[in-house]
């Protein structure tokens, strides 16, 4: 196992060094802040992964690694877009591998957490209508939340991992040897939780974050009660859901009529899921090269539309190995529930993971035209604060759990 | 071909085959773990833990003196399917779990009906064990080693 572990770390600075090295030749005369930024970085995960090693021996060793890999990959295409952004990003990246070892160090044991259900609703109480009625709207969608005038998040990101703690909380005891009405007693208000969060989400059109959330309570759901026809009740109420959603809202007609056909008005409604298949496709197998693509032409190249990017210039073999190494990251995360008795533990850890695995399922349908496209970013590569730190903390919750066993 | 094109093939073909090798790597890791059974073996661990027998009721089937080394958890109580059993009306069924975790040695006292005292303090819940602290269970007290 240690070899292995020292190995994969090697084969990630050279990656790092690799991709910084390529985007200081690219430049002209030759860009020494790129080759900074990734010793920069080699550093910052050295010392990570050195600090979890050698403090948290029981722990998981591996999530950290894959977070790092992909947050790597993501900065790399950020410099080549926006390297103003980059900068930015790789503070963010730095400041979310602080959190997540702080979390690593500071929380309490996670038998001690599960008492905590009211807190967690109260904070998913607070997150969620924030944006709503504080919000300010940007791209369309009012899910931004600015503090004066410089420092803005979005509550929703870390109302996603109060929701999943919450959800852990309130179905740790769910005894799946009463039947009936029983059963709906302790289901219906965690249901209503969750709806009530999704409706906050569809008022402020932030639809992404919404299917995340459906698809995260779900799998919970699934995961604590072991009850398919609980799984279909949800999938039909989601269904009617979204049928009121398509009639009521102007913007979920638009988005599935984009969908449905986006070559109806290219330059107009269907421009940036156009734009974004062109690009892909005019990368090809092994990609255009770093800097010698024109990502730059797809709206939000260096948020969502990243992978777009991602897979223009590194090919589209480089564009499934990350989706790979994002199936990796699943599994570790998965794997965390299996090694620990604790129920709480194992729902958190599979609402976490599956998170995660959803952000990036959602995103990369919506750019390939799979899925109606909705905003949102893929985790730990798409430049943004907010984006970042919430998935580091999701990830430090994981990396905590990943010490019972 | 001009050269920024020839680095450019290069370049994208090595970021290619390094990322693969990561995935390769990752991929043999998770078969080893899902050959294992999913299940952690012990890891190996640099500092060995270890409690020593100070004073015991005499009859009691364990010699003072005895040292008792602590590779996993180890629980302690009156029934017969604890790690260490004690002979002894004032220990409770499953009264205590010696527990390893981060290479650090904790003692967790289990709802026992007249407690566990460590340096004659009485416990609650977890807490951590340092080099010569006295643990006392019912009559018999143990001394951390380290």
């Amino acid at each position: 196992m240690r070899k292995d572990e020292k190995k994969l770390l090697i084969i990630t600075y050279v990656l790092c060094i690799a991709l910084f090295g390529n985007l200081a030749i690219i430049g002209n005369p030759v860009d020494k802040r790129a080759l900074i930024m990734g010793v920069v970085l080699c550093l910052v995960i050295g010392y990570s992964h050195f600090v979890i090693r050698r403090f948290y021996p029981d722990g998981d060793k591996f999530l950290l690694i894959f977070a790092s890999i992909l947050s790597i990959i993501g900065i790399a295409m950020i410099y080549r877009l926006e390297p103003s952004t980059a900068i930015k990003q790789v503070v963010w990246f730095i400041l979310g591998v602080i959190i997540y070892i702080l979390i690593v160090v500071l929380l309490p044991e996670m038998r001690v957490l599960s008492k905590f259900k009211y807190i967690y609703l109260g904070f998913t109480a607070f997150f969620m209508p924030l944006a709503l009625i504080f919000g300010t709207e940007i791209n369309g969608s009012k899910n931004w939340v600015f503090i004066g005038d410089i420092i803005g998040f979005q509550p929703s990101e870390f109302g996603k991992i109060t929701l999943v703690l919450y959800l852990g909380a309130a179905l740790m005891n769910f005894d799946n040897t009463k039947k009936g009405i029983a059963h709906i007693k302790e289901l219906i208000i965690p249901a209503f939780v969750v709806m009530a969060s999704i409706g906050c989400l569809v008022l402020q059109r932030d639809l992404g974050s919404a299917l995340i959330f459906f698809g995260v309570s779900l799998s919970v759901l699934y995961v604590s009660t072991s009850k398919k026809k609980y799984v279909f009740t949800c999938i039909g109420l989601f269904s009617i859901g979204a049928s009121v959603a398509y009639k009521l809202f102007g913007h979920v007609r638009q988005r599935v009529s984009i969908w449905m056909n986006p070559w109806q008005d290219p330059s107009g409604d269907g421009f940036q899921i156009v734009e974004g298949l062109y690009s892909i496709s005019s990368g090809g197998m092994l990609g255009t090269g770093l800097g010698q693509g024109y990502p730059s032409f797809v709206p939000f190249a260096s948020t969502d539309y990243i992978f777009a990017a991602i897979c223009e210039e590194f090919g589209m073999v480089f564009g499934i190995g990350v989706l790979i190494l994002f199936f990796l990251l699943f599994y570790r995360g998965v794997r965390v529930a299996f090694i620990t008795d604790n129920k709480f533990s194992q729902i958190v850890a599979v609402g976490l993971s599956s998170m995660i695995a959803c952000q990036a399922l959602v995103i990369i349908g919506g750019i390939f035209s799979i899925i109606p496209l909705t905003g949102i970013t893929l985790p730990f590569v798409s430049a943004g604060g907010s984006s970042i730190l919430s998935t580091f903390f999701a990830l430090g919750i994981l990396q905590k759990i990943s010490e019972e066993g | 071909m001009n050269f920024t094109k020839l680095t450019a093939i290069v370049f994208g073909v090595i970021f290619i085959i390094i990322l693969y090798f990561i995935i390769y790597y990752a991929l043999k890791i998770m078969y080893k773990d899902v050959k294992g059974g999913g299940r952690r073996r012990p890891p190996e661990r640099k500092k060995s833990h270890g409690i020593e027998i100070i004073d015991i009721a005499p009859n009691s089937g364990i010699k003072k003196g005895t040292v008792i080394p602590i590779r996993t958890d180890i629980t302690i109580g009156r029934k017969e399917d604890n790690s260490i059993s004690l002979i002894d009306q004032h220990v409770s069924g499953n009264h205590a779990k010696l527990v390893i975790k981060n290479n650090l040695l904790f003692i967790e006292d289990l709802n026992s009906t007249n407690g566990t005292y460590v340096n004659g303090k009485r416990i609650k819940g977890r807490v951590k064990l340092f080099g010569q602290d006295e643990i006392k269970i019912g009559t018999t007290i143990f001394k951390v080693l380290g």
